[in-house]
């Protein structure tokens, strides 16, 4: 008898746990530290091929990035390889965890040495891509859950739908909808409102795959829809958590070319 | 004509009601009519000029540009930044706005040892008296932005709002407006830029129609009151004016057309045309019952005789319009034709219209009146006796006439300015003189230079050749402050040499010119946006334009081309010259070719209709040949007083046409009347002048009256437009009251001398 009691309430006991556990809701928060997880590598190598789309008209660049992300900081490089005429030409960022002061230096081979770019409004566009100096970041998706508050406004059986507003003041977007696939916790789509609310730019993933362990998009599209033009990069070659030399994040490397 | 008399007699009632239902009808209509006075509307649909600065336009995210001045001893202080920036941000708001430039906003790139910075040359608004100096000095050292966004000497700046291309420009310009009346500025301030001039001129426009159609309606009506000294003599006339009007406007709604600028005088006009034909009618109806007949023999009479003549008149006065027609310019293509229907209209009226009206009216009270003044009978005795006994003189006098006037011609200068057509010490004069004298000019001249190759703007040599241009073009008197890519690049290679003046020059090979491009690509403002491509195919140059006469500016337009013909000529480039001041000038061409063959075609086609009318040639000819002169006397009389041929005064020689030939219609109906009736050769004329003299005399007095109400008007074009179009008009009375009589007897001399000596060598 004490037996089938003790049974009982393990029983009991199990299925409320178990009940416990469904009943956990995730966050809004919850989900996009999901979404970082399931991205950020400690470091990437990355060589993409650019399409700036103005219409019908479509330039083309070539580019590899070198991303680390260090303890105190996360760094990157950007380096163009295409076209001929703005070959070598890189860009060096410092991204401290405990403040908002990003470093950014310039090297461009027509000048010779390392520029640093001074209090730049990283809202700016990209070096006349659709991505700001902000979206870059987004990229490796390390800074959704660092720049960003999170709450679920819809889910389904596949994907949840969040609303992310960006707790950096320096972002400009009013607010943001991002689209993430529950299976594999990775962002499909993201759109951005501006500060009148209205649509502004789309972030769209495709062709997303596992490559070494993490899931990666094979095509990234951002689209101004307010200027009806976009910026679309095609992944070329991923490395992964490859060590890399600290000594490739500093002035003088970017310098050497 | 009997047919017509016969139809009126049995259906008056018919007749009223179906015209006061076409007249609801098209009232109806006119409550719809817009008012369109963009510059473009005068150009016909699709011409290459307008729609290269469309494309230009499309391109560069709009070539409109709504300009505010601020003007002060110096402009460079606290508050008056202040306001700039307030204005910069509110005009950003405007919906059709694209961007706003000002002094506050404005972006440069900025580099300092190894730091390189694109930001704005304004971060924070000074706050203290040494940010404000120390602002000034930075500012001396700028000359991408010192004569633009800031007068050389402090004592302005401006605010310049880009309209988007597909801009409500209407709407926007009531915000700036709003936005600018909404503050208390302590500065002068002044807006300008085209999208004003046409939005100001709508608004002139609505004022000139509301105040000059009342006025120009009672005073004919008074001249009617003292010419027929009865109710019916004022109400029939105006009323067939009124209708005419009301039909004409409603077409124009009808056909989803707009009225422009020079649509201003077609009601002024109707009141003095339409009235004419019922004038006519109701003369010959007052001088039979005078003379004892009974008023239905003088109904009959006004229709039978004098519908005649004014169906002749008319029609020539129609073909006179309609030959405005042939302009290339849209805006006079459309008066002429609408006003052609106007008097259509009034025609019709007033031979269907207005007989059935009397037909259904009492026999009048009082008949004596009819204008009956002894200064009149004096003043056409002394016609008639020049006409007969001095006929020599007068023929004499009007080929002087001719040759002075023939002189005079080669000195009328065209003139499309638009600012012309407001007040000197309007706000608009105001601000075009400011802008002139500070900035260089309102205007912009756009130059799309396409390499017809992607990345061929990289090319330094290439670029050195546009520098080159902007360098020629601001050695010219009328171009100051040119930009183009040329500036910011050299900003940008500066900016990344330490600041160093010594850089501030055009970098030396193709990969430096792309990576600046890029660099510069990061700016927000798209600065770079303004001056090239997507594909850095093409180089816009925008140069400031100063105010010049038709005149001036065709001729440096034409140095312009020169200019780029020496740099790019034997490169396969495609080169747009576009803009306000191109368009202006195209203008000045169209205007030009557009006087000559509107003049042509409606001498011809008065010559053909008199002459058609009149059964002879010869006739036709004696009616056209004193309106010829008095054409030829009006281009005189611009020549001697410098009034310039624009878009009004390129209208009179038509509008002395269809007039004018009417006098001579008239006069020579009734002489051929009175010669079929076994008078004379003198007596004919003698009564010629004494009676239609009189109608003639009473619709001269009230087409002039008419033209001269626009003195009032507050568009200086169309003032000078109404005193010489009035002069005209009188002019060609005295034609059709002296030259013609004059040349009848000389004719009949000729013949007389001419039959004689066939009689001699018989």
């Amino acid at each position: 008898m004490k037996k089938y009691f003790v049974l009982l309430l393990v029983g009991l006991l199990v299925l409320s746990l178990s009940g416990l556990a469904t009943a956990q809701e995730l966050t809004g928060n919850d989900v996009l530290e999901n979404v970082e997880e399931s991205i950020s590598a400690d470091t990437a190598q990355i060589t993409f091929s650019m399409e700036l789309h103005d219409g019908d008209r479509v330039r083309n660049r070539k580019l590899e990035t070198y991303t680390m992300d260090g303890p105190d900081y996360d760094k990157g490089k950007v380096r163009f390889l295409e076209p001929a005429s703005v070959e070598g030409t890189g860009f060096l960022t410092r991204d401290p965890h405990d403040s908002d002061d990003d470093d950014m230096y310039l090297y461009m081979p027509a000048v010779g040495s390392v520029r640093r770019i001074a209090g730049s409004d990283k809202n700016n566009s990209f070096v006349g891509t659709d991505f700001s100096y902000n979206d870059l970041s987004l990229l490796g998706g390390a800074n959704y859950d660092d720049d960003y508050d999170a709450t679920i406004i819809e889910e389904n059986d596949e994907e949840y739908l969040l609303e992310i507003i960006p707790t950096d003041e320096e972002i400009e977007y009013s607010y943001g909808k991002m689209w993430v696939q529950k299976s594999n916790w990775f962002p499909t789509k993201v759109e951005f409102y501006d500060e009148d609310e209205e649509l502004y730019k789309v972030l769209e993933n495709e062709d997303i795959k596992e490559i070494d362990g993490y899931w990666t998009a094979g095509q990234m599209t951002m689209s101004d829809v307010q200027d009806d033009t976009k910026t679309v990069l095609y992944l070329e070659e991923i490395i992964y958590d490859e060590q890399l030399d600290p000594r490739l994040f500093t002035t003088r490397n970017l310098q050497r070319y | 004509m009997w047919l017509v008399q016969r139809f009126i007699k049995k259906y008056p009632k018919l007749i009223i009601l179906v015209t006061i239902l076409i007249t609801v009808f098209f009232a109806y209509q006119a409550l719809d009519v817009e008012i369109d006075t963009d510059m473009k509307e005068m150009f016909p649909d699709g011409h290459p000029t307008v729609e290269t600065f469309d494309e230009i336009s499309d391109e560069y995210g709009g070539s409109e540009y709504v300009v505010m001045i601020l003007e002060s001893e110096n402009v460079i202080n606290k508050d008056t930044l202040g306001n700039i920036d307030y204005l910069t941000e509110e005009f950003a708001e405007i919906e059709g706005v694209n961007k706003v430039r000002s002094i506050s906003n404005i972006e440069e790139i900025h580099g300092e040892d190894f730091t390189i910075e694109i930001r704005d040359f304004i971060r924070d608004l000074p706050t203290t008296e040494e940010e404000v100096a120390a602002l000034s000095e930075d500012l001396k050292t700028r000359d991408r932005y010192l004569g633009a966004l800031v007068a050389e000497d402090f004592s302005a700046a401006t605010i310049i709002a880009q309209l988007s291309p597909e801009a409500d420009q209407q709407q926007v310009v009531s915000q700036v407006e709003e936005i600018r009346e909404g503050m208390d500025l302590a500065e002068e301030h002044y807006l300008t830029g085209n999208p004003v001039l046409t939005n100001e001129m709508a608004d002139n426009m609505k004022e000139d129609i509301l105040r000059l159609f009342p006025l120009v309606s009672l005073i004919v009506m008074l001249i009617l009151y003292k010419s027929f000294k009865s109710l019916r003599g004022v109400i029939l006339p105006i009323a067939v004016v009124l209708i005419s009007v009301t039909w004409t406007i409603g077409l124009v709604a009808l056909l989803g057309r707009s009225l422009s600028i020079v649509s201003t005088v077609l009601p002024v006009l109707l009141v003095s045309v339409g009235s004419a034909y019922s004038i006519h009618l109701l003369a010959r109806y007052y001088e039979d019952q005078q003379e004892g007949l009974s008023e239905e023999v003088a109904i009959n009479n006004s229709i039978v005789k004098v519908g005649l003549a004014i169906i002749m008149a008319g029609v020539t006065t129609i073909a006179g319009f309609s030959s405005l027609g042939f302009s290339e310019l849209t805006i006079i293509k459309e008066f002429g034709l609408f006003t052609a229907f106007g008097v259509l209209a009034a025609l019709l009226i007033s031979t269907f219209f207005v007989p059935a009206v009397l037909v259904l009216l009492k026999e009048p009270r009082n008949i004596e009146s009819a204008g009956d003044s002894k200064l009149l009978t004096k003043l056409f005795d002394t016609l008639a006796q020049v006409a007969n006994q001095h006929y020599r003189w007068v023929v004499l006098g009007v080929v002087v006439v001719c040759i002075i006037s023939l002189l005079a011609i080669p000195r009328i200068q065209p003139e499309t300015n638009y600012i012309t057509f407001f007040e000197e010490d309007s706000e608009i004069s105001q601000a075009d003189r400011l802008a002139n004298r500070e900035f260089g000019g309102a205007d912009t001249l756009e130059l799309v230079i396409d390499t017809q190759a992607t990345d061929g703007i990289e090319d330094p040599l290439f670029l050195e050749e546009v520098k080159g241009l902007q360098e020629d073009l601001e050695d010219m008197a009328l171009f100051s402050n040119s930009m183009s890519v040329v500036e910011l690049l050299e900003e940008t290679n500066k900016a990344l040499n330490e600041g160093d003046e010594e850089f501030e020059r055009l970098p030396d090979s193709q990969a430096a010119v792309a990576q600046f491009l890029m660099l510069l690509a990061s700016d927000d403002e798209d600065l770079l946006g303004d001056f090239i491509d997507f594909d850095h195919q093409e180089s816009r140059i925008r140069v400031n334009t100063a105010s010049a006469d038709s005149t001036e500016l065709e001729a440096a337009l034409a140095e312009v081309d020169g200019l780029i013909e020496d740099r790019f000529g034997d490169e396969d480039y495609q080169i747009t010259v576009t803009g306000i001041p191109v368009l202006t000038n195209t203008l000045t061409d169209m205007i030009i070719n557009s006087q000559i063959r509107s003049l042509i075609s409606s001498l011809i086609l008065a010559f053909i209709i008199t002459s058609i009318l009149l059964k002879s040639p010869l006739k036709g000819f004696a009616c056209s040949f004193p309106i010829a002169v008095t054409i030829l006397f009006n281009f005189g009389l611009m020549g001697w007083t410098a009034v310039s041929l624009d878009v009004a005064t390129s209208m009179i020689a038509s509008i002395a046409v269809g007039i004018g030939v009417d006098y001579g219609i008239h006069f020579y109906t009734r002489y051929l009347e009175e010669r079929e009736e076994g008078a004379e050769l003198g007596p004919a004329l003698e009564v010629a002048i004494h009676t239609v003299g009189r109608a003639n005399y009473f619709n001269a007095t009230a087409v002039t009256a008419g033209f001269l109400v626009l003195l009032l008007s507050s568009f200086p074009p169309l003032r000078t437009f109404g005193l010489l179009t009035s002069v005209t008009m009188i002019v060609s009375f005295i034609g059709a009251m002296v030259v013609l009589p004059a040349l009848i007897i000389t004719g009949e001399a000729l013949s007389n001398a001419l039959s004689k000596e066939e009689e001699v060598t018989k």
